[in-house]
């Protein structure tokens, strides 16, 4: 195969190479449905390079259910140290794919003491809720700059689980462009970096089966759509030399 | 089939190319672009809800409403957080946190001089009424929205970001502070709104189902609530005392204009002031304002790990 016009040569380089830098949407597109615990704007997400490790801490904020109405506060341990916290730890490659974690040891861990009925009373303390990482998804530079990350997890697990029960857990996290970090996701898993983190966790649909789809980035389809233009031009030319 | 001469093929593909680097072109980002900073207050499960024609015909009001707020100094260990209920017993309902004022037929914000319209309630404790005859310890910072921005579509190809962050500036117009600790005596009444005032602060709200597939403007032409399972009765019930107004009949396709869509969205969003570090010790201090307030409306402060 051979393109008779250094034209449209530039066109099919120029358009292959603009097509996938502007294409960044790898969110898995989901949203947290009830129960749902949220985490503040006090959160950070940070990513070491070296080990491919993303961890995402926070203070675990408030639990909100409707059937019936929850609407509960998340407090420290009872007894030691009023302790609470989350803590989503995960590994991904250079291309920001997930590396699956040994499923013995959960990657997400909630801390926490809780009063689900507000009357006064504990009703769990300790370990509220574990899950593990079964897909990740991410999007750079949206809103001037702002970063959106969201997660499916299952394997749930804690005191809070029976909430969850049948269902995956879906977790959406907002890194904001804020005046305290300097170095935050710039869509490149090559190096290190480090961003404010707010969001939240919640309920989502198990995947059928079971079996979890990878996400095909947009880019793909550019790439195919721009090919599937071309491919005829490129056959035309060729039958065309043959008739001349 | 009969072929194209090649100059008007080399002219297609010279147009194609050209589309392609137009199309960038279309992502001109109307946020204002405000910086996150500390102390930075999270608004806990939010719910947005725009009536298109609540201040008159060309003006309506977005309203977030939550069920509690966190207030966080800053980010990572040691530093203090303080969450507020707004319920608690058998109130279930949401407060009114802010309400921007837009333009109907540009989404740009309004300068409206409505009662309802551009503020910005920031309440923690139960001493939210300003000189109050209770003794708990809590305070109350009020002010007005002075600009709004919102995202535009950053593609003609789905998945569409129009509407899916919203962002607006604000300055103190009232803070009030009652019976707080002596670790915190530098908030007197007013402090922050004068030493604020050449100042704005920030307001950043993400709405993960944003406007989807209907063009600018007739999405502000149209009624929305935005929030975690949004279309279910019992949500709308809690929310039911903001929805008064809201249009009844539900939008049938993206062109639709006065009409009602209730979307399942994870809503985010904080407000954050810039308080010079002279006001901002209170490292410890939210602690001391605990003991005192797990009533119907309470607070926690806890410092995190």
């Amino acid at each position: 195969m051979k393109l008779q016009n250094p034209i449209h040569t530039l066109c099919l380089i120029l358009g292959l190479a603009i097509a996938p830098s502007t294409s960044h949407a790898l969110l898995l597109g989901l949203s947290p449905e009830l129960p749902t615990i949220d985490f503040s704007g006090s959160g950070m997400i940070d990513y070491n390079a070296s080990t491919g490790i993303i961890n995402i801490s926070g203070d675990p904020s408030t639990l909100f259910s409707v059937e019936p109405f929850i609407f509960a506060e998340l407090q420290g341990v009872v007894g030691v140290d009023n302790i609470k916290n989350i803590k989503l730890k995960f590994q991904v490659d250079n291309s920001g794919n997930l590396i699956p974690s040994d499923i013995s040891l959960p990657d997400l861990v909630i801390i926490g003491s809780i009063d689900m009925n507000g009357n006064g009373t504990t009703d769990h303390s300790g370990t509220l809720l574990t899950a593990n990482v079964m897909q990740f998804g991410f999007l750079n530079g949206m809103s001037n700059g702002d970063d959106v990350f969201d997660l499916r997890l299952n394997s749930i697990n804690g005191a809070l689980a029976y909430l969850y029960s049948e269902q995956d857990l879906a977790a959406r996290v907002i890194s904001e462009v804020s005046t305290v970090y300097s170095n935050p996701f710039d869509n490149s898993f090559n190096a290190d970096w480090q961003g404010q983190a707010k969001g939240v966790i919640g309920s989502t649909a198990p995947t059928a089966g079971g079996t979890l789809s990878t996400p095909i980035p947009p880019a793909f389809w550019l790439w195919t759509g721009a090919i599937a233009l071309i491919l005829p031009s490129v056959r035309r030319n060729k039958n065309f030399n043959r008739q001349s | 089939m009969k072929m194209l001469p090649m100059y008007k093929r080399t002219l297609l593909c010279l147009v194609g190319l050209l589309i392609s680097l137009m199309i960038p072109g279309i992502a001109e980002a109307a946020l204002l672009g405000m910086p996150q900073a500390y102390p930075d207050v999270t608004l806990n499960q939010a719910y947005l809800i725009y009536d298109n024609n609540a201040i008159n015909n060309n003006t309506g009001l977005l309203k977030v409403v939550s069920f509690g707020s966190t207030l966080s100094k800053g980010p990572g260990a040691g530093n203090s957080t303080l969450t507020q209920s707004y319920t608690g017993g058998s109130d279930h309902t949401p407060d009114l946190m802010l309400s921007i004022a837009i333009d109907r037929t540009s989404g740009n914000w309004v300068n409206s001089n409505n009662s309802a319209a551009n503020k910005v309630t920031i309440g923690f404790g139960n001493s939210v009424i300003p000189n109050g005859t209770g003794n708990t310890p809590g305070f109350k910072w009020t002010g007005k929205v002075t600009d709004f921005g919102w995202q535009q579509n950053t593609s003609t190809n789905p998945p569409y970001t129009y509407g899916t962050f919203f962002d607006a500036t604000w300055k103190f117009t009232q803070d009030d502070y009652e019976d707080m600790p002596a670790t915190m005596s530098q908030f007197v009444d007013g402090v922050l709104t004068s030493a604020m005032a050449p100042f704005n602060g920030g307001i950043k709200i993400s709405n993960s189902a944003g406007f989807g597939a209907v063009p600018h403007p007739t999405a502000f032409q149209r009624d929305w609530v935005f929030g975690t399972n949004a279309s279910r009765t019992n949500v709308q019930n809690l929310l039911s005392p903001f929805l008064t107004g809201l249009a009844s009949n539900t939008c049938s396709n993206n062109t639709s204009s006065n009409c009602i869509s209730y979307l399942n969205s994870t809503v985010t969003t904080d407000v954050f002031v810039p308080i010079p570090p002279a006001f901002w010790l209170w490292a410890g201090a939210l602690g001391f304002i605990l003991p005192s307030l797990k009533r119907k409306k309470h607070i926690n402060a806890l410092q995190s790990t």
